[in-house]
Protein backbone atom coordinates (compact mmCIF):
# COMPACT_ATOMS: atom_id res chain seq x y z
CA UNK A 1 0.00 0.00 0.00
CA UNK A 2 1.60 3.09 -0.91
CA UNK A 3 0.12 6.20 0.82
CA UNK A 4 1.43 9.82 0.90
CA UNK A 5 0.69 12.22 3.97
CA UNK A 6 0.70 16.05 2.25
CA UNK A 7 0.00 19.18 3.64
CA UNK A 8 -0.97 22.01 1.33
CA UNK A 9 -0.62 25.35 3.39
CA UNK A 10 -2.84 27.43 0.63
CA UNK A 11 -5.32 26.91 -2.54
CA UNK A 12 -2.78 27.62 -4.84
CA UNK A 13 -0.62 24.64 -3.15
CA UNK A 14 -3.86 22.18 -3.27
CA UNK A 15 -3.98 23.06 -6.99
CA UNK A 16 0.15 22.58 -7.64
CA UNK A 17 -0.58 19.55 -5.76
CA UNK A 18 -3.26 18.14 -8.41
CA UNK A 19 -1.18 19.69 -11.12
CA UNK A 20 1.95 17.20 -9.93
CA UNK A 21 -0.30 14.17 -9.73
CA UNK A 22 -1.70 15.44 -12.90
CA UNK A 23 1.89 14.97 -14.28
CA UNK A 24 2.36 11.45 -13.32
CA UNK A 25 -1.47 10.16 -14.10
CA UNK A 26 -0.80 7.21 -16.98
CA UNK A 27 -3.92 7.31 -19.71
CA UNK A 28 -6.57 4.99 -18.17
CA UNK A 29 -6.42 6.02 -14.75
CA UNK A 30 -9.06 6.48 -12.34
CA UNK A 31 -8.99 9.09 -9.29
CA UNK A 32 -11.17 8.89 -6.29
CA UNK A 33 -11.80 11.98 -4.53
CA UNK A 34 -13.42 12.72 -1.03
CA UNK A 35 -13.87 15.34 0.97
CA UNK A 36 -16.75 17.55 2.49
CA UNK A 37 -18.40 20.63 0.49
CA UNK A 38 -16.17 23.37 0.12
CA UNK A 39 -12.71 21.00 0.46
CA UNK A 40 -11.42 21.68 -2.61
CA UNK A 41 -12.37 19.23 -4.47
CA UNK A 42 -13.14 20.92 -7.88
CA UNK A 43 -9.65 23.35 -7.45
CA UNK A 44 -7.84 20.35 -7.05
CA UNK A 45 -9.38 18.57 -10.50
CA UNK A 46 -8.30 22.24 -11.83
CA UNK A 47 -4.74 20.99 -10.83
CA UNK A 48 -4.95 17.89 -12.22
CA UNK A 49 -6.24 19.10 -15.56
CA UNK A 50 -2.87 21.37 -15.48
CA UNK A 51 -0.56 18.76 -14.94
CA UNK A 52 -1.93 16.86 -18.64
CA UNK A 53 -2.14 20.03 -20.07
CA UNK A 54 -0.61 23.60 -19.27
CA UNK A 55 -3.12 26.12 -18.71
CA UNK A 56 -5.83 23.74 -19.35
CA UNK A 57 -7.88 24.54 -16.12
CA UNK A 58 -9.30 27.58 -16.91
CA UNK A 59 -12.55 26.34 -18.45
CA UNK A 60 -12.93 23.35 -15.91
CA UNK A 61 -16.24 23.98 -13.95
CA UNK A 62 -17.94 22.05 -11.14
CA UNK A 63 -19.58 18.68 -13.19
CA UNK A 64 -22.09 18.77 -10.38
CA UNK A 65 -25.33 19.84 -12.09
CA UNK A 66 -24.74 17.69 -15.54
CA UNK A 67 -22.59 14.77 -14.02
CA UNK A 68 -20.04 14.73 -16.20
CA UNK A 69 -17.69 17.05 -18.20
CA UNK A 70 -14.90 16.18 -20.60
CA UNK A 71 -11.87 18.07 -21.43
CA UNK A 72 -9.85 17.29 -24.91
CA UNK A 73 -6.89 19.34 -24.81
CA UNK A 74 -4.75 17.77 -23.13
CA UNK A 75 -2.10 14.46 -23.26
CA UNK A 76 -4.66 12.32 -22.36
CA UNK A 77 -8.65 13.31 -22.09
CA UNK A 78 -9.81 14.08 -19.13
CA UNK A 79 -13.39 12.91 -17.97
CA UNK A 80 -14.33 15.22 -14.30
CA UNK A 81 -17.39 13.22 -12.76
CA UNK A 82 -19.50 13.94 -9.71
CA UNK A 83 -21.36 11.62 -8.23
CA UNK A 84 -22.60 14.52 -5.68
CA UNK A 85 -26.18 14.10 -7.13
CA UNK A 86 -26.04 10.13 -7.73
CA UNK A 87 -26.58 9.99 -4.08
CA UNK A 88 -28.88 6.29 -3.49
CA UNK A 89 -29.15 6.61 -7.41
CA UNK A 90 -30.06 2.72 -8.39
CA UNK A 91 -27.72 2.44 -11.18
CA UNK A 92 -25.02 4.78 -13.27
CA UNK A 93 -25.88 6.47 -16.80
CA UNK A 94 -24.17 4.64 -19.35
CA UNK A 95 -22.11 7.12 -20.45
CA UNK A 96 -20.49 7.85 -17.15
CA UNK A 97 -19.89 3.63 -16.83
CA UNK A 98 -17.73 3.62 -19.98
CA UNK A 99 -15.50 7.00 -19.00
CA UNK A 100 -14.70 4.97 -15.34
CA UNK A 101 -13.67 2.13 -17.09
CA UNK A 102 -11.85 3.64 -20.38
CA UNK A 103 -8.51 2.66 -20.88
CA UNK A 104 -7.54 6.15 -22.65
CA UNK A 105 -8.80 8.63 -20.68
CA UNK A 106 -8.24 9.98 -17.17
CA UNK A 107 -10.88 10.06 -15.29
CA UNK A 108 -11.82 11.87 -11.85
CA UNK A 109 -14.38 11.40 -10.17
CA UNK A 110 -15.76 13.61 -6.50
CA UNK A 111 -17.88 11.96 -4.16
CA UNK A 112 -16.31 9.17 -5.61
CA UNK A 113 -17.10 6.58 -2.12
CA UNK A 114 -21.02 6.92 -2.89
CA UNK A 115 -20.47 4.57 -5.49
CA UNK A 116 -16.93 2.22 -4.59
CA UNK A 117 -18.59 -0.57 -6.19
CA UNK A 118 -17.74 0.66 -9.54
CA UNK A 119 -14.14 1.59 -8.77
CA UNK A 120 -11.60 -0.11 -11.96
CA UNK A 121 -9.27 -2.14 -9.96
CA UNK A 122 -6.28 0.41 -10.27
CA UNK A 123 -7.26 3.24 -8.65
CA UNK A 124 -5.49 6.33 -7.04
CA UNK A 125 -7.94 7.75 -4.12
CA UNK A 126 -7.40 11.28 -2.63
CA UNK A 127 -8.75 12.47 0.73
CA UNK A 128 -8.92 15.98 1.40
CA UNK A 129 -9.17 17.30 5.24
CA UNK A 130 -10.25 20.55 5.99
CA UNK A 131 -7.62 21.71 8.77
CA UNK A 132 -8.80 24.36 10.94
CA UNK A 133 -6.76 27.20 8.81
CA UNK A 134 -9.39 28.16 6.72
CA UNK A 135 -6.91 27.23 3.65
CA UNK A 136 -4.89 24.73 4.59
CA UNK A 137 -5.16 20.98 3.88
CA UNK A 138 -4.37 17.43 4.79
CA UNK A 139 -4.05 15.94 1.36
CA UNK A 140 -4.07 11.90 1.72
CA UNK A 141 -3.04 10.14 -1.56
CA UNK A 142 -3.34 6.49 -1.73
CA UNK A 143 -1.77 4.63 -4.88
CA UNK A 144 -2.45 0.82 -3.83
CA UNK A 145 -1.56 -0.47 -7.01
CA UNK A 146 1.26 1.86 -7.75
CA UNK A 147 -0.23 3.71 -10.69
CA UNK A 148 1.91 6.54 -10.12
CA UNK A 149 5.74 5.32 -9.23
CA UNK A 150 7.22 9.04 -9.56
CA UNK A 151 4.60 10.54 -7.28
CA UNK A 152 6.31 10.47 -4.24
CA UNK A 153 9.34 12.38 -5.72
CA UNK A 154 7.45 14.72 -7.22
CA UNK A 155 5.45 15.96 -4.59
CA UNK A 156 8.46 15.38 -1.86
CA UNK A 157 7.92 19.10 -0.74
CA UNK A 158 4.55 18.90 0.64
CA UNK A 159 5.05 15.33 2.31
CA UNK A 160 4.62 15.02 6.36
CA UNK A 161 3.85 12.74 9.62
CA UNK A 162 0.57 11.18 8.84
CA UNK A 163 -2.08 12.72 10.97
CA UNK A 164 -2.05 11.56 14.80
CA UNK A 165 1.63 10.81 14.89
CA UNK B 1 -48.12 31.12 -35.77
CA UNK B 2 -49.07 28.89 -33.38
CA UNK B 3 -45.68 26.95 -31.52
CA UNK B 4 -45.79 23.74 -29.35
CA UNK B 5 -43.06 23.97 -26.84
CA UNK B 6 -41.08 20.97 -25.14
CA UNK B 7 -38.66 21.46 -22.20
CA UNK B 8 -36.99 18.03 -20.97
CA UNK B 9 -33.98 18.71 -20.40
CA UNK B 10 -33.48 18.24 -16.74
CA UNK B 11 -36.26 17.35 -14.25
CA UNK B 12 -39.19 19.41 -15.38
CA UNK B 13 -40.93 18.19 -18.17
CA UNK B 14 -42.98 21.02 -19.73
CA UNK B 15 -45.26 21.44 -22.47
CA UNK B 16 -46.66 25.09 -23.74
CA UNK B 17 -48.74 26.71 -26.43
CA UNK B 18 -47.49 30.20 -27.74
CA UNK B 19 -48.67 32.44 -30.08
CA UNK B 20 -46.06 34.76 -32.56
CA UNK B 21 -43.72 34.38 -29.73
CA UNK B 22 -45.63 36.34 -27.47
CA UNK B 23 -49.45 35.47 -26.61
CA UNK B 24 -49.22 32.17 -23.92
CA UNK B 25 -51.89 30.50 -24.63
CA UNK B 26 -51.65 27.35 -22.41
CA UNK B 27 -48.87 25.75 -20.50
CA UNK B 28 -48.00 22.80 -18.07
CA UNK B 29 -44.91 21.85 -16.35
CA UNK B 30 -44.74 19.09 -14.31
CA UNK B 31 -42.21 18.63 -11.56
CA UNK B 32 -40.14 15.57 -10.92
CA UNK B 33 -38.95 17.08 -7.66
CA UNK B 34 -40.60 14.70 -5.30
CA UNK B 35 -39.74 11.47 -6.68
CA UNK B 36 -36.07 12.13 -6.83
CA UNK B 37 -36.40 13.75 -3.46
CA UNK B 38 -36.82 10.03 -2.48
CA UNK B 39 -33.65 9.00 -3.75
CA UNK B 40 -32.18 12.23 -2.55
CA UNK B 41 -30.69 12.85 -5.67
CA UNK B 42 -31.63 13.49 -9.45
CA UNK B 43 -31.67 10.19 -10.83
CA UNK B 44 -30.76 10.34 -14.65
CA UNK B 45 -32.37 6.87 -15.65
CA UNK B 46 -35.53 7.96 -13.43
CA UNK B 47 -35.59 11.53 -15.32
CA UNK B 48 -36.06 9.56 -18.64
CA UNK B 49 -38.94 7.31 -17.66
CA UNK B 50 -40.99 10.19 -16.14
CA UNK B 51 -40.53 12.61 -19.17
CA UNK B 52 -41.38 9.34 -20.89
CA UNK B 53 -44.34 8.76 -19.52
CA UNK B 54 -45.61 12.44 -18.61
CA UNK B 55 -44.96 13.98 -21.96
CA UNK B 56 -47.68 13.27 -24.04
CA UNK B 57 -50.37 13.27 -21.30
CA UNK B 58 -48.98 17.07 -20.58
CA UNK B 59 -48.96 17.85 -24.43
CA UNK B 60 -52.98 16.34 -24.46
CA UNK B 61 -53.79 18.88 -21.25
CA UNK B 62 -52.05 21.54 -23.08
CA UNK B 63 -54.06 21.19 -25.82
CA UNK B 64 -57.07 20.75 -24.19
CA UNK B 65 -56.59 23.58 -21.83
CA UNK B 66 -55.78 26.37 -24.79
CA UNK B 67 -59.53 24.68 -26.72
CA UNK B 68 -56.58 24.04 -29.93
CA UNK B 69 -56.30 20.98 -31.97
CA UNK B 70 -52.52 19.42 -32.28
CA UNK B 71 -53.88 19.95 -36.18
CA UNK B 72 -53.60 23.80 -34.95
CA UNK B 73 -49.97 23.95 -34.66
CA UNK B 74 -47.79 25.25 -37.61
CA UNK B 75 -44.56 23.98 -35.67
CA UNK B 76 -42.83 22.03 -33.03
CA UNK B 77 -40.04 23.23 -30.87
CA UNK B 78 -37.89 21.06 -28.47
CA UNK B 79 -34.69 21.92 -26.25
CA UNK B 80 -32.41 19.56 -27.88
CA UNK B 81 -29.09 21.68 -25.46
CA UNK B 82 -27.81 21.85 -22.87
CA UNK B 83 -28.89 19.03 -20.14
CA UNK B 84 -29.05 15.33 -19.42
CA UNK B 85 -28.26 13.21 -22.53
CA UNK B 86 -31.34 10.81 -22.04
CA UNK B 87 -33.90 13.27 -20.92
CA UNK B 88 -33.44 15.10 -24.04
CA UNK B 89 -33.42 12.23 -26.50
CA UNK B 90 -37.15 11.98 -24.36
CA UNK B 91 -38.02 15.60 -25.98
CA UNK B 92 -36.55 15.22 -29.31
CA UNK B 93 -37.56 12.44 -30.06
CA UNK B 94 -41.32 12.94 -29.14
CA UNK B 95 -40.95 16.85 -30.99
CA UNK B 96 -39.86 14.26 -33.98
CA UNK B 97 -42.28 12.04 -33.53
CA UNK B 98 -45.21 14.78 -33.81
CA UNK B 99 -43.66 17.27 -36.28
CA UNK B 100 -43.31 14.70 -38.74
CA UNK B 101 -46.59 12.89 -38.28
CA UNK B 102 -48.18 16.46 -37.98
CA UNK B 103 -46.16 17.61 -41.19
CA UNK B 104 -44.82 20.73 -39.70
CA UNK B 105 -41.36 21.82 -39.17
CA UNK B 106 -39.27 20.90 -36.39
CA UNK B 107 -37.20 23.79 -34.35
CA UNK B 108 -34.44 23.14 -32.19
CA UNK B 109 -33.62 25.06 -29.43
CA UNK B 110 -30.83 25.95 -27.05
CA UNK B 111 -31.66 25.51 -23.15
CA UNK B 112 -30.07 28.80 -22.56
CA UNK B 113 -31.35 30.86 -25.17
CA UNK B 114 -34.35 30.52 -24.09
CA UNK B 115 -34.25 31.34 -20.72
CA UNK B 116 -32.53 35.00 -21.46
CA UNK B 117 -35.59 34.90 -24.09
CA UNK B 118 -38.43 34.53 -21.33
CA UNK B 119 -38.03 37.96 -20.71
CA UNK B 120 -39.14 39.20 -23.78
CA UNK B 121 -42.28 36.65 -23.98
CA UNK B 122 -43.00 38.51 -20.74
CA UNK B 123 -42.34 42.48 -22.27
CA UNK B 124 -42.48 42.75 -26.10
CA UNK B 125 -40.82 46.45 -25.59
CA UNK B 126 -37.99 44.79 -24.56
CA UNK B 127 -35.21 45.34 -27.14
CA UNK B 128 -31.57 44.30 -28.22
CA UNK B 129 -29.23 45.10 -27.51
CA UNK B 130 -28.81 43.77 -23.60
CA UNK B 131 -26.68 42.00 -21.18
CA UNK B 132 -28.12 39.03 -19.88
CA UNK B 133 -27.59 37.40 -16.48
CA UNK B 134 -28.02 33.82 -16.84
CA UNK B 135 -28.07 32.23 -13.65
CA UNK B 136 -29.28 28.68 -12.57
CA UNK B 137 -28.18 25.56 -11.16
CA UNK B 138 -25.86 24.69 -13.90
CA UNK B 139 -25.08 27.68 -15.42
CA UNK B 140 -23.87 31.37 -14.31
CA UNK B 141 -22.73 33.31 -17.16
CA UNK B 142 -23.19 36.92 -18.36
CA UNK B 143 -23.81 37.54 -22.25
CA UNK B 144 -24.09 40.15 -24.80
CA UNK B 145 -27.36 39.79 -26.26
CA UNK B 146 -27.66 41.03 -29.53
CA UNK B 147 -30.60 39.10 -30.93
CA UNK B 148 -33.19 36.21 -29.69
CA UNK B 149 -30.41 34.04 -30.93
CA UNK B 150 -26.96 35.77 -30.88
CA UNK B 151 -25.16 35.80 -27.58
CA UNK B 152 -22.16 36.44 -26.88
CA UNK B 153 -20.20 35.58 -24.18
CA UNK B 154 -18.68 37.74 -21.59
CA UNK B 155 -17.96 35.85 -18.51
CA UNK B 156 -19.03 33.01 -16.56
CA UNK B 157 -18.13 31.42 -13.15
CA UNK B 158 -14.72 29.66 -12.74
CA UNK B 159 -16.18 27.20 -10.59
CA UNK B 160 -19.63 26.50 -8.98
CA UNK B 161 -23.31 27.99 -10.39
CA UNK B 162 -24.27 30.32 -8.39
CA UNK B 163 -27.74 27.90 -7.83
CA UNK B 164 -25.10 24.76 -7.60
CA UNK B 165 -23.78 27.15 -4.28
CA UNK B 166 -27.25 28.03 -2.90
CA UNK B 167 -27.85 23.69 -2.94
CA UNK B 168 -24.37 23.44 -1.27
CA UNK B 169 -25.04 25.57 1.15
CA UNK B 170 -28.33 24.89 1.93
CA UNK B 171 -27.00 20.98 2.08
CA UNK B 172 -24.26 22.51 4.67
CA UNK B 173 -26.94 24.50 7.14
CA UNK B 174 -29.16 21.31 6.56
CA UNK B 175 -31.96 23.56 5.79
CA UNK B 176 -33.49 21.37 2.83
CA UNK B 177 -33.53 21.01 -1.04
CA UNK B 178 -33.39 22.87 -3.62
CA UNK B 179 -31.75 25.74 -2.12
CA UNK B 180 -32.53 28.70 -3.59
CA UNK B 181 -35.73 29.01 -1.90
CA UNK B 182 -34.64 27.21 1.51
CA UNK B 183 -32.03 29.91 1.87
CA UNK B 184 -34.81 33.20 0.98
CA UNK B 185 -36.62 31.04 3.78
CA UNK B 186 -34.51 31.12 6.14
CA UNK B 187 -32.50 34.57 5.40
CA UNK B 188 -35.99 36.10 6.33
CA UNK B 189 -35.14 38.15 9.16
CA UNK B 190 -31.65 37.31 9.79
CA UNK B 191 -29.09 40.41 9.78
CA UNK B 192 -27.56 40.58 6.15
CA UNK B 193 -24.21 41.90 7.54
CA UNK B 194 -24.12 39.03 10.47
CA UNK B 195 -21.29 37.38 8.85
CA UNK B 196 -18.47 39.13 6.16
CA UNK B 197 -18.01 36.20 3.82
CA UNK B 198 -15.59 37.05 1.11
CA UNK B 199 -16.80 38.34 -1.90
CA UNK B 200 -13.91 36.97 -3.87
CA UNK B 201 -11.45 38.66 -6.68
CA UNK B 202 -13.20 40.70 -8.72
CA UNK B 203 -10.11 40.48 -11.42
CA UNK B 204 -8.73 43.31 -13.11
CA UNK B 205 -11.70 43.88 -15.23
CA UNK B 206 -13.90 43.06 -12.57
CA UNK B 207 -15.41 40.05 -14.54
CA UNK B 208 -14.23 37.47 -12.79
CA UNK B 209 -17.16 35.05 -10.98
CA UNK B 210 -16.17 32.37 -8.40
CA UNK B 211 -18.87 30.53 -5.67
CA UNK B 212 -16.51 28.01 -4.51
CA UNK B 213 -14.45 30.19 -1.98
CA UNK B 214 -17.77 31.46 -0.83
CA UNK B 215 -18.88 27.77 0.05
CA UNK B 216 -15.62 27.08 1.58
CA UNK B 217 -16.21 30.15 3.72
CA UNK B 218 -18.90 29.52 5.29
CA UNK B 219 -17.86 25.55 5.72
CA UNK B 220 -15.34 27.62 8.32
CA UNK B 221 -17.63 29.37 9.73
CA UNK B 222 -19.62 26.57 10.57
CA UNK B 223 -16.16 24.73 11.84
CA UNK B 224 -15.65 28.21 13.68
CA UNK B 225 -18.53 27.84 15.87
CA UNK B 226 -17.50 24.10 16.24
CA UNK B 227 -19.92 22.33 14.21
CA UNK B 228 -17.96 19.16 12.49
CA UNK B 229 -18.95 18.79 8.69
CA UNK B 230 -19.27 15.06 7.94
CA UNK B 231 -20.81 13.42 4.50
CA UNK B 232 -23.02 10.52 5.01
CA UNK B 233 -24.20 9.02 2.60
CA UNK B 234 -27.47 7.34 3.63
CA UNK B 235 -29.29 10.16 5.07
CA UNK B 236 -31.08 11.68 2.39
CA UNK B 237 -28.88 14.55 2.43
CA UNK B 238 -25.51 13.98 1.85
CA UNK B 239 -24.28 16.49 4.29
CA UNK B 240 -25.12 17.19 7.93
CA UNK B 241 -23.73 19.48 10.35
CA UNK B 242 -23.29 18.51 13.43
CA UNK B 243 -22.22 20.21 16.93
CA UNK B 244 -19.07 18.12 18.08
CA UNK B 245 -20.15 15.35 21.01
CA UNK B 246 -17.39 15.88 23.76
CA UNK B 247 -19.29 18.90 25.14
CA UNK B 248 -22.47 17.91 24.84
CA UNK B 249 -23.54 16.28 27.89
CA UNK B 250 -25.62 13.29 27.00
CA UNK B 251 -28.96 14.64 28.44
CA UNK B 252 -29.33 17.05 26.47
CA UNK B 253 -30.33 17.42 22.73
CA UNK B 254 -29.68 20.06 20.51
CA UNK B 255 -30.37 21.34 17.07
CA UNK B 256 -29.29 22.30 14.26
CA UNK B 257 -31.41 25.08 14.39
CA UNK B 258 -31.26 25.74 17.91
CA UNK B 259 -27.11 25.97 18.44
CA UNK B 260 -27.12 27.94 14.59
CA UNK B 261 -27.75 31.26 14.21
CA UNK B 262 -29.62 30.12 10.61
CA UNK B 263 -31.06 33.20 9.47
CA UNK B 264 -27.65 35.32 9.94
CA UNK B 265 -25.82 32.85 8.44
CA UNK B 266 -28.26 32.51 5.47
CA UNK B 267 -28.79 36.19 4.84
CA UNK B 268 -25.29 36.55 5.00
CA UNK B 269 -24.65 34.02 2.20
CA UNK B 270 -26.93 35.08 0.26
CA UNK B 271 -25.82 38.90 0.60
CA UNK B 272 -22.40 37.91 -0.77
CA UNK B 273 -23.30 35.68 -3.24
CA UNK B 274 -25.72 38.81 -5.00
CA UNK B 275 -22.70 40.98 -4.49
CA UNK B 276 -20.66 38.52 -6.38
CA UNK B 277 -23.40 38.42 -9.26
CA UNK B 278 -24.13 42.22 -9.37
CA UNK B 279 -20.45 43.29 -9.32
CA UNK B 280 -19.67 41.00 -12.22
CA UNK B 281 -23.11 42.65 -13.99
CA UNK B 282 -21.76 45.73 -13.65
CA UNK B 283 -18.67 45.43 -14.48
CA UNK B 284 -20.29 44.16 -18.17
CA UNK B 285 -21.88 46.37 -18.36
CA UNK B 286 -19.39 48.78 -18.66
CA UNK B 287 -17.16 46.49 -20.32
CA UNK B 288 -19.90 46.15 -23.49
CA UNK B 289 -21.02 49.75 -23.40
CA UNK B 290 -24.38 48.23 -23.17
CA UNK B 291 -27.30 50.24 -20.80
CA UNK B 292 -29.77 47.48 -20.22
CA UNK B 293 -29.45 44.10 -18.58
CA UNK B 294 -31.72 41.16 -18.59
CA UNK B 295 -31.77 38.82 -15.38
CA UNK B 296 -33.21 35.04 -16.01
CA UNK B 297 -32.72 31.50 -15.07
CA UNK B 298 -33.62 29.79 -11.88
CA UNK B 299 -31.62 32.07 -9.48
CA UNK B 300 -33.59 34.84 -10.64
CA UNK B 301 -36.16 34.10 -9.07
CA UNK B 302 -34.80 35.05 -5.69
CA UNK B 303 -36.22 38.28 -4.59
CA UNK B 304 -32.87 39.67 -2.93
CA UNK B 305 -31.25 39.35 -6.22
CA UNK B 306 -33.99 41.00 -8.55
CA UNK B 307 -33.87 44.03 -5.56
CA UNK B 308 -29.97 44.51 -5.67
CA UNK B 309 -29.24 44.01 -9.04
CA UNK B 310 -32.05 46.63 -10.20
CA UNK B 311 -31.00 49.47 -7.28
CA UNK B 312 -27.37 48.84 -8.61
CA UNK B 313 -28.66 49.29 -12.50
CA UNK B 314 -30.61 52.60 -11.39
CA UNK B 315 -27.45 53.71 -9.99
CA UNK B 316 -25.34 52.72 -12.74
CA UNK B 317 -26.39 55.72 -14.99
CA UNK B 318 -29.80 54.61 -14.74
CA UNK B 319 -28.77 51.55 -16.48
CA UNK B 320 -32.59 49.40 -17.79
CA UNK B 321 -33.19 46.17 -15.91
CA UNK B 322 -35.58 43.55 -17.02
CA UNK B 323 -36.26 40.20 -14.99
CA UNK B 324 -37.89 37.25 -16.05
CA UNK B 325 -41.15 37.18 -14.25
CA UNK B 326 -40.75 34.94 -11.58
CA UNK B 327 -42.91 32.01 -13.12
CA UNK B 328 -41.10 31.99 -15.98
CA UNK B 329 -37.69 31.98 -14.11
CA UNK B 330 -37.65 28.10 -13.74
CA UNK B 331 -37.59 25.40 -16.39
CA UNK B 332 -40.88 26.00 -18.65
CA UNK B 333 -41.82 25.35 -22.30
CA UNK B 334 -43.16 28.97 -22.61
CA UNK B 335 -39.88 29.87 -23.08
CA UNK B 336 -39.08 26.97 -25.54
CA UNK B 337 -42.02 27.49 -27.87
CA UNK B 338 -41.39 31.54 -27.96
CA UNK B 339 -38.20 31.12 -28.75
CA UNK B 340 -38.59 28.88 -31.41
CA UNK B 341 -41.08 31.00 -33.01
CA UNK B 342 -38.24 33.28 -33.73
CA UNK B 343 -35.87 30.64 -35.34
CA UNK B 344 -39.06 29.50 -37.61
CA UNK B 345 -39.57 32.91 -38.64
CA UNK B 346 -35.53 33.40 -40.06
CA UNK B 347 -35.99 29.64 -41.11
CA UNK B 348 -33.43 27.85 -38.87
CA UNK B 349 -35.97 24.69 -39.18
CA UNK B 350 -34.01 21.72 -37.90
CA UNK B 351 -34.17 18.01 -39.78
CA UNK B 352 -35.18 14.73 -38.99
CA UNK B 353 -31.85 13.64 -37.87
CA UNK B 354 -30.51 16.49 -35.44
CA UNK B 355 -29.00 14.94 -32.60
CA UNK B 356 -29.01 16.35 -28.84
CA UNK B 357 -25.71 18.25 -27.85
CA UNK B 358 -25.81 17.44 -24.22
CA UNK B 359 -22.66 18.89 -23.79
CA UNK B 360 -22.45 22.13 -25.55
CA UNK B 361 -20.59 23.99 -23.49
CA UNK B 362 -17.54 21.15 -24.14
CA UNK B 363 -17.69 22.17 -27.72
CA UNK B 364 -17.52 25.67 -26.81
CA UNK B 365 -14.78 25.51 -24.48
CA UNK B 366 -12.61 23.50 -26.70
CA UNK B 367 -13.44 26.15 -29.36
CA UNK B 368 -12.02 28.59 -26.86
CA UNK B 369 -9.14 27.05 -26.37
CA UNK B 370 -7.91 25.93 -29.60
Amino acid sequence: MNTLHLMSPTLEATIQIGRLLGKCLPRGAFVALEGVLGAGKTQFVKGIACGLDEGGWAGLRSPTFTLMLSYHGGRAVLHHIDFYRLNESPELPGEILEAIHSDRAITVVEWADIWREVWPKNYVHVRIDVEDDSNKRRITIEDPTGLCPDLAKELDDYIVEPAGT
Amino acid sequence: MLVLGIETSCDDTAVALVENGQKILAGGRASQEKIHAQYGGIVPEVACRVHYETLMPLVQKVCTDSGKQLSDIDAVAVTNQPGLVGSLYVGLSSAKALAWALGKPLVTVDHIEAHIYAAHLHDPELDYPHVSVVVSGGHTDIFLSTGPTEHKLITRTLDDAAGECFDKVAALLGIGYPGGPAVQMTSLGGDREAIKFPRGEAGPDGLQLSFSGLKTAVLNDLRKRGFVIEAQRNAGRLITARAPETPVPKSETRTLSVKLPLADIAASFQEAAVDILVRATLAATRKVRCRAVVLCGGVAANKRLREVMAAACKAQKNTGFHAAPLNLCTDNAEMIAGLGFHKLVIGQIASLDADVLPNKDEKRQKAETA
